[in-house]
C-alpha cells in the first residue's frame, strides 16, 4: 500500500468482509478525550490500544472516547465496560499501561488493580 | 498548553463532535514567504449564541458541567497572543463554527504542527461517524484526507492500522520528512 488510490482499491476488496463493530461488540474501552486527557498524552494512549487491538485481532471491542469528567489530575481516564461486569476506570493510563490493559482485561479477563481508580457496579 | 499543534486541533475537533458536528474540515497552510501558519477548522455543528461566543476564549467559562474552567479555545488564544498571532472565531447558531488561528512560523513560542496523522487516526477511530476533511498546504503543494475514503474500513482495527501505515508514508513522502 502506497497511497490513499490503494487504500480505495483495499475499500472494494474488503467491502465484503468488513463487520460494523457496533454491531458485534459487546466490550467497550471508553477513552477520556478533554483538553486534560489530551494534554496528559490520551491520543497516544488511544493509539496503544489501538494498535494492541490490531496486533491480537480483537474485533468485538468499540474504542470510543469521552469529555472530561472532573478528574483531570489522573488523566488519561480509560474505562472498560465489559457486559455483566462493574465498569472499571484506570487512571494514568500510558501507553504502555494501555497495552498491558488490553492483555490483561480485555483478553485474559484479569482487571489490573494496580491502576485501578473506581469501580462502578451496574452499567 | 499542549506540546502540539496536533493536538490542539484533535482538541478542537472533539469540541466540534461534542457540539453534534457531522462534518469537520481542518485546513492547515503553511506559507513561509509570508512567515505564516494557519490553521482553520470549520464544523456544522450546533454553532454558539453570541454571548457564548462572546466568552468562548475566558479560562474561567464553559458550557460543561463536569468542571469550571474550558481551556480548549483560551489555550490557543494564549498561543496567539504569545507569538503575535491571531484567532478568529465565528459561529451561527444551528450552522456551526469556524476556527481560524494564525501564527508567525518562526517565533520560538509557536509549539510545532506534530503529529498529525496520529491525531487524524484518533478522530477516525473514536469517531467514525463523523465525515472528516483534512487539507494542508505547503510549499506550493497540497496534502489531501478524506474519511469518506475509508470509511467502510473504519470497523476494523486491522484495517485502521493499515490506513495509518498508508497515511504515514503519504504524509511522510507528502513533508519529505520537514518538520513545521
Amino acid at each position: 500500500m502506497k497511497s490513499l488510490e490503494d487504500l480505495k482499491r483495499i475499500r472494494e476488496q474488503a467491502q465484503a468482509q468488513i463487520r460494523l463493530r457496533t454491531q458485534e461488540a459487546n466490550t467497550k474501552i471508553i477513552v477520556g478525550m478533554g483538553t486534560c486527557g489530551i494534554a496528559a498524552g490520551a491520543r497516544e494512549t488511544l493509539m496503544a490500544i489501538l494498535d494492541e487491538l490490531a496486533k491480537r485481532n480483537i474485533q468485538d471491542v468499540v474504542v470510543t472516547q469521552t469529555g472530561c469528567v472532573g478528574l483531570c489530575e489522573y488523566e488519561p481516564l480509560v474505562n472498560v465496560v465489559k457486559p455483566g461486569q462493574p465498569k472499571i476506570t484506570y487512571m494514568k493510563v500510558t501507553p504502555e499501561r494501555a497495552r498491558q490493559i488490553v492483555a490483561s482485561h480485555i483478553v485474559n479477563d484479569q482487571v489490573v488493580n494496580e491502576w485501578v481508580l473506581s469501580t462502578e457496579e451496574g452499567v | 498548553m499542549m506540546e502540539e499543534l496536533s493536538l490542539h486541533i484533535l482538541d478542537i475537533v472533539e469540541n466540534s463532535i461534542n457540539a453534534k458536528a457531522t462534518r469537520v474540515d481542518i485546513e492547515v497552510d503553511i506559507n513561509k514567504e509570508e512567515n505564516l501558519i494557519t490553521i482553520k477548522v470549520t464544523d456544522n455543528g450546533k454553532g454558539m449564541d453570541e454571548k457564548t461566543l462572546e466568552n468562548v476564549k475566558d479560562p474561567f467559562f464553559t458550557t460543561k458541567t463536569t468542571r469550571k474552567v474550558g481551556l480548549g479555545v483560551s489555550f490557543l488564544d494564549e498561543i496567539a497572543q504569545l507569538t503575535g498571532g491571531s484567532l478568529d472565531i465565528e459561529s451561527k447558531l444551528g450552522i456551526g463554527t469556524t476556527i481560524k488561528l494564525k501564527l508567525p512560523i518562526d517565533h520560538p513560542d509557536r509549539p510545532p504542527l506534530g503529529d498529525i496523522v496520529s491525531t487524524l487516526i484518533t478522530l477516525l477511530a473514536t469517531n467514525p461517524c463523523v465525515w472528516i476533511v483534512y487539507r494542508e498546504t505547503r510549499n506550493g503543494k497540497s496534502w489531501e484526507f478524506n474519511s469518506k475514503e475509508v470509511e467502510e474500513l473504519l470497523g476494523d482495527y486491522a484495517w485502521l492500522g493499515k490506513i495509518k501505515e498508508v497515511l504515514y508514508n503519504s504524509y511522510k513522502e507528502f513533508t519529505g520528512g520537514e518538520l513545521i
